[in-house]
């Protein structure tokens, strides 16, 4: 991993959160998935070029996958119960 | 563990085995911190959508400015770490040592900053317990301010931690203990644990601070 | 590839003789010497459970609350889940037979990460120890379920104390689910793939998977009680807007996986001890497998099937009721297998067969209760009362424990290099299967006829069927000492256990009893399938 591809992933990442913050201070009726996407478009980053994902076998893109789905899971539940009582 | 003679690698037949293994158990243990955070955002978006009105109330108490410059911070250290790494699969070690260092010292000015914005906070009569909350009038905006503090307070530790690895890694990195690249791992997997409580706090921010804020 | 009994000619010392002396162990990281210590520790907490379990069923003997104070009686239920969950049933198979088997089956020579074995063995001695003493000076009457608001404002007992010893156990849990799948991803030995392992590897890598994700979102949810209770912060205090039902979501993302932790051991256990008693290759390997992976990953969407009651809204249970009804398939699938397994086959009755015959019947019947309680309406009637309670026992205790006890003497000669009295052994077994249905039988019938569970006085006309479950308490115990005393009787006065008594196939087999330090002189090379039985040994087949 050049330095500049670092770099380049770093400043990505910076503006993001500079959109993200910028957004919620203003009316826009869909700011928060559009923050909470910046969001995942950081952590994204952070993964896939600092954590090195893509380069690593793919039994541990298989395991960071689990992850995230088990997360939707635990999310999904009290949440389906939330809204629909 | 200090004192136990019996050979600890005898059960890996190569390097690349025990490497290998290394990057499972760390992603394992990563796992455990994500879900036990994901436990947290979990209650934190809950509690969003039971009371979305009161909930902006307290939003809007938090200090977004400070909380998004500690966001940068945490970005830049972390982005200081994955130089880091490429310096010590070089075996660059004083670039390594140094880049090690700046990126604890940022750590270390987040939780500088933290410890400031826990402050005001505690001056404006915001914080559970420790304070009435009377800017806060709704029962739940209270509640969040709780779930602001407990979560944050978490974060914070596990970033002390990491502190504190990082400086044992330093001082082992400054005895000549840790050769590189034959320790290669130690740094890895070290790394992976700080860019983890970066992505933590990636979203931890915005469910806290900026979602809901009002305008 | 069944081992002939006599060409393992052991030059080297057993793992038991090789260190001496108190250092040896304590600061051992040979997975097998780990794995007796886990032994004595969860021996000990069963003892500790079990004396609540009895005082317990004395209370129950009379209608009136007679032998403890009502208070008291909420701290014995309580010291009971506790200990017997998180001290017992969670760590007793993998962190026993999995940290013992499971490096032997696959052809490894230890563990993948000893001292991080080690020190789950400190985590649970140690966490375990701190909530026993605080269950011991006072306890908690809130149940192994830490209900809020009871838990977080009105309970008078040793709550923190209590949650922060499981707090430090849950970590012990986390470190063998971590263990387990490295172990199992790196340190096959060549030629064992993925479809050549026992299942019971299969099904302590599903539970491991369990172990990982779920006890994670325990420990965040027992930090909250804490907030709550010790520093005033109120996450589900009420008067704020909090909700108690998030804590039981969060609890139960959790404890509804930690059952299936409990039970996908003895499952694995069972497949081993089919397939040795049946001398048979397991029918249909590849569901039984499969069905590991679809009870962990199903178990984990199944939580809200314990809050149909507790103000969940009617859709979502709805949801979780569909799917606990389909996870009762791949559990069927196995009992199914297992039993076909021993269709035409040559049985060996001796113990670890009976024991074996103890799990499927139990679990047949603890599962079949299963999903009475999973359909809502059935529910509604019989939630939080002594049906539910048998149900539970039937899976835990009748199957499950059935499991490690089946385990215990199968592998009791590999592990200690003992053979232990085989008659005792079946008379144990027995003496098991007709306790365990005197003490929970009658409980089934006592919920259906609405007796409430957690009470320590009830109404006089439950009374027969209490003593009958009191009276088969008893014989439990006896079937649960008698182990106990004649296994440790093996250690010094059993015959010599050669290194395949069963003429069973496994890796494991292969080795001496008691193995060496480092298990195989010379990495073994697999070309042969699990459970490769010559089918000469079955009969009628050709």
């Amino acid at each position: 991993m050049s330095v500049s591809r670092l770099f380049g992933v770093y400043l990505g990442a910076l503006v993001l959160l500079g959109v993200a913050i910028a957004l919620s201070l203003t009316g826009f009726a869909h700011r928060g998935p559009v923050i909470m996407a910046c969001a995942l478009g950081e952590a994204g980053l952070v993964l896939t070029y600092f954590v090195e994902l893509k380069d690593n076998t793919s039994l541990v893109r298989l395991f960071a996958l689990g992850a995230a789905f088990w997360i939707l899971l635990l999310f999904a539940g009290p949440m389906i119960d939330q809204v629909t009582r | 563990m200090a004192g136990i003679k019996a050979p600890v690698s005898e059960q890996f037949h190569s390097a690349g085995q025990r490497r290998e293994g290394a990057y499972l158990g760390m992603w394992l243990f990563l796992s455990t911190e994500f879900m036990m955070f994901g436990g947290l955002l979990c209650i934190i978006w809950y509690y969003r959508l039971a009371h979305e009105m009161q909930v902006s109330k307290a939003v809007e108490h938090l200090h977004y400015g400070l909380g998004g410059f500690n966001s940068a911070l945490l970005l830049t250290s972390s982005f200081i770490m994955s130089l880091a790494i490429q310096a010590a699969r070089k075996a660059k070690m004083a670039h390594l040592r140094s880049l090690l260092l700046v990126s604890v010292g940022l750590a270390c000015a987040f939780l500088a900053l933290k410890g400031y914005e826990y402050h005001s906070e505690y001056q404006e009569g915001l914080l559970p317990v420790l304070t009435s909350q009377a800017p806060l009038k709704e029962p739940a905006a209270r509640l969040f301010m709780g779930l602001y503090l407990i979560s944050t307070a978490l974060h914070a530790m596990h970033i002390l931690v990491a502190i504190l690895l990082g400086a044992g890694i330093w001082l082992r990195l400054r005895l000549g203990r840790l050769p590189m690249p034959e320790r290669l791992t130690v740094i890895e997997t070290f790394a992976f644990y700080w860019h983890a409580v970066d992505v933590i706090w990636i979203f931890l921010f915005p469910s806290l601070y900026l979602i809901g804020r009002p305008v | 590839m069944i081992s002939e009994t006599s060409h393992v000619a052991s030059t080297e010392p057993s793992y038991l003789e090789v260190e001496h002396g108190l250092k040896s162990w304590l600061l051992t990281t040979d997975h097998k010497r780990i794995a007796i210590l886990f032994m004595i520790a969860v021996t000990f907490f069963f003892f500790v459970g079990s004396l609540a379990a009895g005082a317990i069923r004395i209370e129950l003997i009379t209608p009136q609350g007679d032998f403890l104070t009502p208070d008291g009686y909420n701290r014995s239920f309580t010291l009971h889940g506790v200990i017997m969950v998180w001290f017992f049933l969670i760590p007793s198979i993998p962190s026993v037979l999995g940290n013992f088997l499971i490096p032997l089956m696959i052809g490894a020579k230890d563990m993948a990460l000893p001292r991080m074995n080690l020190a789950s063995w400190y985590l649970l001695a140690g966490g375990g120890l701190f909530t026993m003493t605080a269950l011991i000076a006072g306890g908690v009457d809130t149940g192994w379920t830490f209900y809020t608001p009871l838990s977080t404002m009105f309970s008078h007992g040793h709550v923190v104390a209590v949650i922060a010893g499981v707090f430090i156990t849950g970590f012990s849990s986390i470190f063998t689910g971590i263990n387990i799948i490295v172990t199992v991803h790196t340190l096959r030995a060549p030629g064992m793939t993925w479809f050549r392992l026992p299942l019971f590897v299969w099904s302590l890598y599903a539970t491991s998977v369990i172990l990982v994700l779920a006890t994670p979102v325990l420990a965040i949810t027992l930090l909250l009680v804490v907030a709550e209770r010790f520093f005033g912060i109120g996450v589900f205090d009420p008067r704020l807007g909090g909700d108690p039902l998030l804590f039981q979501h969060l609890f139960w993302f959790y404890s509804h996986p930690a059952v299936y932790i409990m039970l996908l051991p003895g499952m694995g256990v069972i497949s081993e001890l089919v397939t040795a008693s049946a001398h048979k290759r397991i029918f249909g390997y590849s569901f039984v497998a499969f069905s590991s992976v679809a009870i962990a990953i199903l178990g984990f969407m199944v939580w809200g099937h314990h809050m149909f009651v507790a103000g969940q809204s009617m859709y979502a249970s709805m949801l979780f009721s569909l799917l606990s009804f389909l996870i009762a398939i791949p559990s069927a699938i196995k009992s199914y297998n297992w039993t076909a397994t021993y269709f035409k086959s040559r049985l060996t009755i001796n113990a670890p067969f009976l024991y074996t015959l103890t799990f499927i019947t139990l679990f047949l019947l603890g599962g079949t209760s299963g999903l009475f309680v999973a359909l809502l309406a059935a529910d509604v009637h019989v939630h939080d009362t002594y049906f539910v309670v048998a149900h539970f026992h039937y899976i835990m205790v009748g199957a499950a424990v059935s499991a490690y006890f089946g385990g215990l003497h199968f592998w009791w000669p590999k592990i200690t290099g003992k053979m232990y009295p085989e008659l005792w052994g079946r008379v144990a077994a027995v003496t098991m299967f007709i306790g365990f249905n005197l003490t929970f039988f009658p409980q089934f019938i006592l919920g259906y006829l609405g007796m409430p569970r957690r009470y320590h006085s009830y109404s006089p006309e439950y009374q027969f069927l209490n003593d009958v479950s009191s009276s088969g308490a008893a014989v439990l115990a006896v079937a649960y000492a008698l182990p106990f005393f004649y296994l440790t009787w093996s250690l010094f006065k059993g015959p010599q256990a050669i290194a395949n008594p069963w003429q069973a196939a496994g890796l494991e087999w292969s080795v001496p009893s008691p193995p060496p330090k480092h298990n195989f002189p010379n990495v073994p090379v697999v070309d042969f399938e699990a459970y490769d039985y010559p089918p000469e040994a079955t009969r009628g087949r050709n």
